[in-house]
């Protein structure tokens, strides 16, 4: 254990500060994860990574860049993974959940900037997260006008390239999006020094592949009846996806798919009599469990997450019948642009995947989360409560940020919502 | 060491090292207090090492809404 301690300083990190982080995290995740009961066996693996968050996959960067290898940091779920992999590299997720990064974040930024862009800051410049130090290149993308200013900010400190993403779903637009992501080849090609062949392309994309559709079949067995695993527990391994090694990360979520389909045949369900949930909204970086913890102390079972920490990271997959390079390129960038941000105008497309993914989790509820100063979800809320409504679906709207004040409101609130469910 | 009580039907649960034992951010196993000693001996036989074996009077509060 006294090894973190010296990464961290090799790292550069503020230790001091980050020691602050380190003494709330063990309750927390005591609190939140460690007094559910009945969990599968086979979060063994999830709790040891969160364990120790800043600890193992930290050292594994650490070992990969001694031997040359080049790690990518990333904020979102278009960036293409399997572009970067195909270049020997290393993808990480640069996640900003905590309210212990946004003071930092609002020594750059105004108050009224959502949270998650504030942490991402505060994460960088006050240096207590080894991922953002061990980060060679960050990978910024154009979904927010937030960001877009942050990713200025974080330039000044770090190589930053940012990726274009287009706005609508015309025609002209995937196209626009596969010469983005050429540009990504070209920089991560230059970075690296691999080229990105046919070849080594084709094994991410089926590596990438493999990774969504074992998060598909997770998610498809929270459909059953009997609930085998927790909405909280859930979104741990979601938000593990992003900063994992994908092989492994597809291994050991497909080990725990098995058992929860013991379960279900078993009739194992950890949330006998509470409501199903459907969560729709912003991303949850970790640590932010809140709303989770929130809806699963208070009479409902989170059974599915309409969110980037959620469906939106993994349904669709990229088409693995191209043969070169620009037509790999163009399916990637095809599956990329099939996600429903709120970015997009218009996008209708969501409110309809809300709908379908309500009905198929089978949820009494939707519960629409937007993170406080997030404008473009905060507008969809109106529309997509009035989509729930014509379909007959209980609709609740929160918006929160990162910190505890509002917990207690908010379980009122929520826990009312549950109850009116019946 | 996790495997081991595991297969002898010894209740772990891998957690974060509680900030009491130390500042790291280590990986520790949650046991109860009545298996200690048989914890104890297994380690001894199969030569599996610990940093050490601590009683905390820690509770875990689901309704605590604190999340760091």
């Amino acid at each position: 254990m006294a090894d973190n301690q010296k990464m961290w300083a090799d790292l550069g990190m503020n230790l001091e500060m980050h020691d602050m982080l380190c003494a709330v995290l063990p309750g927390a995740i005591g609190d939140v994860f460690m007094s559910q009961e009945n969990r599968p066996e086979a979060m063994d693996y999830f709790d040891m990574v969160l364990a120790d968050v800043h600890g193992l996959r930290p050292a594994e960067l650490v070992e990969f860049r001694k031997n040359g290898g080049k790690v990518f940091g990333t904020f979102c779920a278009y960036v293409p993974d399997e572009v970067i992999v195909a270049a020997g590299a290393i993808a990480t997720g640069l996640c900003a959940g905590s309210q212990f990064w946004v003071p930092g974040g609002e020594r750059y930024l105004p108050a009224n900037t959502c949270p998650l862009i504030k942490a991402m800051l505060g994460a960088r410049f006050d240096k207590t997260c080894p991922f953002y130090r061990l980060a060679d290149v960050y990978i910024g993308e154009t979904t927010c006008d937030g960001k877009k200013k942050a990713y200025e900010i974080l330039g000044t400190d770090v190589p930053m390239h940012i990726m274009d993403l287009p706005q609508m779903k015309r025609p002209k637009d995937y196209l626009k999006w596969a010469d983005e992501i050429k540009e990504l080849k070209d920089l991560v090609e230059k970075e690296t020094g691999n080229e990105v062949t046919a070849e080594k392309l084709a094994e991410a994309i089926k590596l990438i592949n493999a990774k969504r559709a074992a998060l598909e079949r997770l998610y498809a067995l929270r459909r059953n009846e009997c609930v085998p695993i927790s909405g909280t527990d859930t979104l741990l391994i979601s938000q593990i996806a992003y900063y994992d090694d994908p092989a492994r990360f597809t291994a050991m979520v497909n080990k725990l798919c098995d058992e929860l389909e013991k379960r279900v045949a078993d009739g194992v369900n950890v949330a006998p009599g509470k409501k199903r949930i459907l969560i729709s909204g912003t991303p949850m970086a970790i640590p932010n469990w809140k709303l989770h913890n929130l809806v699963e102390t208070s009479g409902g079972v989170v059974v599915c997450e309409e969110t980037c920490t959620g469906t939106r990271y993994f349904e669709n997959q990229v088409d693995e019948s191209g043969a070169t390079v620009d037509e790999m390129i163009q399916n990637i960038a095809n599956r990329y642009m099939s996600i429903n941000c709120a970015c997009f105008t218009p996008n209708t497309a969501r409110a309809d995947d809300v709908i379908r993914l309500a009905k198929e989790s089978k949820a009494d509820g939707v519960i629409d989360v937007n993170l406080m100063f997030c404008q473009t979800y905060d507008i969809e809320g109106r529309s997509l409560e009035q989509r729930c409504k014509e379909e007959g679906i209980p609709f609740l709207g929160i918006e929160t940020d990162y910190t505890d004040n509002d917990a207690q409101q908010l379980k009122t609130r929520i826990g009312a919502f549950i109850e009116l469910l019946g | 060491m996790y495997r081991t009580l595991k297969s002898s039907g010894i209740y772990a649960q891998i957690s974060p090292t509680p900030r009491e034992l130390s500042v790291c951010c280590g990986v520790s196993l949650l046991i109860h207090g009545e298996d200690v000693e048989q914890i104890k001996e297994i380690s001894a036989e199969r030569g599996l090492n610990y940093l050490s074996i601590s009683g905390l009077n820690n509770t875990f509060d689901n309704t605590r809404h604190k999340y760091g």
